[in-house]
């Protein structure tokens, strides 16, 4: 009675093997078989004129009924050339397939135990895939990455975080926790570098992730990381007279995001009158309680340490939201990882922040929060030295357990 | 002057009275009135049991004010899945109630009640993965080895190999 005008034609012969196997299934299993199958293949199709494409792929992989009434509405190689929609797809078989992880730069599936720590790299080069293997393309341009975010020594740092170790967390998060592949308690690292060259300092950098839920009609669930980078003057008197000039020209270039470093004006004024007022005093933060970069976010605090003999500290630590990770194009995780070139003609302040992003970590979990006290054990006597492991660059790492 | 109705009888041998001109939503009903002219017999409806007869009932009585679907602007009806309040309301029934309303609005000719039923079956399957949607219509994965190996091969352009 009722034909829809812009669909594919249903042959005979299309007809004949769904009604058997429908049949066939019907006096095989006692159990009642589904509504949805059965319905005449108009009514099928009508539902169809209703459906995405992607939606018309997911129910062709229910069964065999539905997969032979639905080939012929969509073209099984089309994906190949529509990232959108093999997104769309994969980004729901990855609920299905636990083993598995979506990746939104290369639009496939890989085995989401390739997913390493972002301080580990893979020797199995098997894949195109420019996240997973960002290494092979550094000769390229490089994928997104918070690699300006985590850099606080005079090497590079190992922590090398990419959009698939946000896409794998959520996804594992989003399918209940996740027995395989990375989590954002495994994103959790340490790592510590000496700096022999006067003056002598230590540079310590910490990592935390954990996924925040917001209050909210419609919470969304997203990654935040909270990292904090240590400088620790090796010499006690540091701040007095011309050394503190040389304590700030070492800590200037030190990054708070793609535009604002210590050196910022706002920022290394903070520094300095903190350091005339209060000295290395941690309870005061030497500037306001919170700042946050009114481009890309972030959201910030300074304070000063006094460690004794170990020297004198300026802390850094940061609160960012990297969103929910479903897709490269989602503005947080694009705000999250400008470049210092995407963003140099961006105006940009530095204000003062209500500290939401870090009320959203502090408040996603009941273990303790402010890293400071744990990374000023690592420092204080070269503490670091006994319980991380050193690589070849003398680079001292600690990964959870 | 009373209002003209009708008698349809149910699958089940029920007898329910209803206006013509709610009946007439039905292009089934009115062609067979306009072949047969007017009866004061109960019009059989093999195919529709008392409850699912009822419902549609109620759907036509809502929608008696509707303009006749003139089937021009069917494909910009369809590119939206949108319920309005009182169907999406009218649609929250028992699965089993849902496709027998379906299968109802289909052997009557009801393009309006057909579009909300399919839509509200739609609106079930969008977004879901494979899984979910057998989760949620029953469906049993009968797919052998040999069909699966052959569908990754048909899909291969998600795997990264």
């Amino acid at each position: 009675l009722y034909r829809p005008t812009c669909l594919i034609k249903i042959d005979f012969k299309d007809w004949i093997p769904r009604q058997l196997q429908l049949f066939l299934r019907s006096s095989r299993e006692k159990q009642q078989i589904s509504r949805l199958e059965p319905l005449p293949l108009e009514l099928l199709l009508l539902i169809t004129t209703f459906l995405e494409t992607a939606d018309i792929i997911c129910l062709s992989l229910c069964s065999r009924t539905l997969n032979n009434f639905t080939t012929s509405l969509y073209n099984l190689n089309k994906p190949i050339y529509d990232k959108p929609l093999a997104l769309s797809v994969l980004i729901r078989l990855v609920r299905d397939l636990p083993r598995m992880f979506c990746c939104h730069r290369c639009g496939k599936l890989h085995p989401i135990t390739d997913v390493l720590h972002p301080a580990r790299s893979s020797n199995a080069i098997r894949y195109e895939c420019s996240d997973l293997k960002w290494r092979l393309y550094r000769r390229m341009s490089l994928p997104p990455s918070l690699i300006q975010r985590v850099s606080v020594h005079c090497l590079p740092s190992k922590y090398t975080f990419h959009h698939c170790h946000l896409a794998a967390v959520m996804q594992n998060h989003d399918r209940g926790g996740g027995r395989y592949g990375i989590n954002a308690d495994s994103l959790a690292y340490t790592e510590v570098v000496d700096y022999p060259e006067d003056p002598a300092r230590t540079t310590l950098l910490s990592v935390e992730g954990r996924i925040c839920t917001p209050v909210g009609a419609h919470p969304t669930p997203s990654l935040v990381l909270q990292m904090q980078q240590w400088v620790l003057f090796h010499d006690i008197d540091i701040v007095s007279g011309r050394s503190l000039d040389v304590l700030i020209s070492r800590i200037k270039y030190l990054s708070i995001c793609c535009k604002h470093t210590l050196g910022s004006a706002e920022v290394e004024n903070s520094i300095r009158s903190g350091i005339r007022q209060q000295g290395f005093c941690l309870e005061v933060p030497a500037a306001a309680k919170f700042l946050q970069c009114s481009l890309c976010g972030v959201e910030f605090q300074i304070a000063l340490c006094d460690c004794g003999k170990d020297g004198k500290a300026v802390i850094l630590t940061k609160w960012l939201d990297l969103g929910v990770g479903m897709d490269v194009e989602d503005p947080k995780w694009k705000k999250a990882t400008l470049s210092f070139a995407q963003c140099i003609l961006e105006p940009s302040d530095v204000i003062v922040s209500s500290g939401d992003v870090r009320r959203l970590f502090c408040e996603s979990s009941e273990q303790e929060s402010d890293p400071t006290m744990r990374n000023k054990s690592y420092l204080e006597g070269r503490r670091y030295r006994r319980v991380m492991v050193r690589d070849l660059y003398s680079r001292y790492g600690l990964f959870p357990r | 002057m009373s209002v003209p109705t009708l008698t349809f009888q149910s699958n089940d041998g029920v007898e329910i009275t209803v206006a013509r001109d709610v009946a007439e939503r039905s292009v089934l009903i009115k062609n067979m009135l306009g072949d047969l002219g007017d009866t004061d017999e109960a019009i059989p409806i093999p195919n529709v049991n008392e409850a699912v007869l009822r419902k549609v009932i109620e759907w036509c009585e809502h929608h008696k004010g509707d303009p006749p679907n003139t089937g021009d602007d069917d494909d910009s009806r369809r590119k939206t899945t949108d319920i309005d309040e009182w169907d999406q309301k009218f649609m929250q029934v028992d699965q089993e109630m849902l496709f027998e309303i379906i299968l109802a609005a289909n052997y009557l000719d009801i393009k309006g009640l057909l579009d909300v039923g399919c839509k509200t079956v739609a609106n079930m399957i969008k977004g879901k993965s494979p899984e979910e949607i057998r989760k949620t219509f029953n469906i049993q994965n009968d797919f052998t080895p040999e069909e699966e190996d052959q569908i990754r091969r048909e899909n291969e352009w998600a795997e990264d190999r």
